[in-house]
C-alpha cells in the first residue's frame, strides 16, 4: 500500500472551463445573478432587460432545474436568451462552467459581440456560491421578506457577490424588517459590497442599478482591448 | 445538495491517479476543506459513498480536514482567522480585508494499492 501525494483542486476541472468561458465572453460584462427562490430575479431581469435594449446588445442565460418558464419571460423582449434545465444534467442545484459554455455556444457569445451577457443562476444561496462560471461580477438578490440575517446564515453567497441587490422594498411598511440590522451584518462579512436598494415589481430605484451596469460595463470595455 | 457534483469531480480525479499509479484499488483519500465553502462534510462522505460504488474505489477511507477562514487586513496587513463572520481587523478595526483561507477543496493524498 503507498500513499501517494496529489494535492489537487477538486475544482480545477470547473475552473479550467470557466477560464474558456472567459474567452467566448471576450469584452461583453457578464454578470451572475444569484438568489433564493422567490427573490424576484426573473422580474429584475425583466425590467433590466427592457431599460438596457435600447442602450445595449444584450443577451440572456436562464438556469433552471425544470421548465422553460423563465426564458419565456425575457423572449418578450426579443433578446437572445438560452434556458439551461440542471435536470438534463442530473438535476443540479447550480449552474456550473460547463452548462454555461454549452449556453454561450447556444446564443452565439464568441460571434455576437454582446455588451453585456446576463446569467440567472438557480434559485439557491449555497450551491452557486462554490461554482465560477467565467462571469465578471457576481450580484445577490435578497427579498426583505427573507429577513435581516440570511448574510450570516449563507456567508460564502454575500463574501463573493460584488453588489446585493435589496428588492420588494415596497413592501417594507407591511413587514418587521430592520434594514440597519441587515445592513450591519452585510458590513461585517463583505464592506466592498454595493448595496442598491429598489422594488423591480414597481420600478423603483432600477435607475441606481442601471448605473451600476453602466459603470461595470464601461470598466470592462476598457480594459479589455479587442483580440484582434 | 451539490457534494453529489463535488463526490462525482473526487471520484473522477482519484481513478485517473490510480490508473496513472497502475495500482488497482483506493484505501483512503485525505481531503482538506476550507470552513467557508459550502460543503457539509457527512453530505459529501455520503456523496462518495454513493458514486463510488461499483469502482475501485469502493470502500476507501475518507479524511476530511476542515481549514478555518482566514482573512489578512488591507491596512495593517495582519492576518486574523475569522470567527463569527466577523471579518473586521481585530487590531486596526478595519473592515476592508481579503480572504485568505476557508475556500480549499483539496484532495491531499491518496492510499492505494
Amino acid at each position: 500500500m503507498a500513499e501517494v501525494d496529489v494535492f489537487e483542486n477538486i475544482m480545477k476541472r470547473n475552473e479550467e472551463q470557466a477560464e474558456k468561458n472567459k474567452k467566448i465572453i471576450g469584452r461583453a460584462l457578464c454578470i451572475n445573478i444569484m438568489s433564493s427562490p422567490g427573490a424576484g430575479k426573473t422580474t429584475i431581469l425583466e425590467r433590466t432587460v427592457e431599460r438596457l435594449k435600447k442602450k445595449y446588445k444584450i443577451a440572456v442565460i436562464e438556469g433552471d432545474i425544470a421548465t422553460s418558464n423563465d426564458a419565456n419571460r425575457i423572449k418578450k423582449f426579443k433578446v437572445p436568451v438560452y434556458q439551461i434545465k440542471t435536470e438534463n444534467y442530473g438535476g443540479g442545484c447550480h449552474l456550473d462552467a460547463d452548462m454555461v459554455n454549452t449556453a454561450l455556444k447556444k446564443i452565439n457569445a464568441h460571434r455576437k459581440k454582446y455588451d453585456i451577457i446576463i446569467i440567472e443562476n438557480v434559485g439557491n444561496l449555497i450551491c452557486p456560491a462554490d461554482f465560477s462560471l467565467g462571469e465578471d461580477r457576481k450580484v445577490v438578490v435578497l427579498s426583505v421578506t427573507e429577513g435581516e440575517d440570511k448574510p450570516l446564515k449563507y456567508p460564502l453567497m454575500f463574501q463573493i457577490a460584488d453588489a446585493m441587490l435589496l428588492n420588494k422594498i415596497d413592501l417594507v411598511p407591511h413587514l418587521d424588517f430592520n434594514q440597519e440590522e441587515l445592513f450591519k451584518n452585510i458590513k461585517k462579512i463583505n464592506s466592498k459590497l454595493s448595496l442598491i436598494r429598489l422594488s423591480a415589481s414597481h420600478g423603483t430605484y432600477m435607475e441606481n442599478w442601471e448605473a451600476l451596469l453602466d459603470r461595470w460595463i464601461k470598466e470592462k470595455k476598457w480594459r479589455k482591448k479587442p483580440s484582434h | 445538495m451539490h457534494e453529489v457534483a463535488i463526490a462525482e469531480e473526487i471520484r473522477d480525479i482519484v481513478l485517473k491517479k490510480l490508473d496513472k499509479h497502475k495500482a488497482k484499488k483506493v484505501c483512503g483519500i485525505k481531503l482538506v476543506i476550507g470552513e467557508l465553502t459550502t460543503i457539509v462534510p457527512d453530505a459529501l462522505l455520503f456523496a462518495l459513498e454513493v458514486v463510488s460504488e461499483k469502482t475501485p474505489m469502493k470502500g476507501a477511507k475518507i479524511h476530511i480536514k476542515t481549514i478555518k477562514t482566514k482573512a489578512k487586513c488591507a491596512k495593517c496587513k495582519k492576518e486574523f482567522e475569522v470567527a463569527d463572520f466577523n471579518y473586521t481587523c481585530p487590531k486596526c478595526r478595519n473592515q476592508d480585508v481579503k480572504v485568505t483561507a476557508g475556500r480549499e477543496m483539496i484532495i491531499q493524498t491518496i492510499e492505494m494499492e
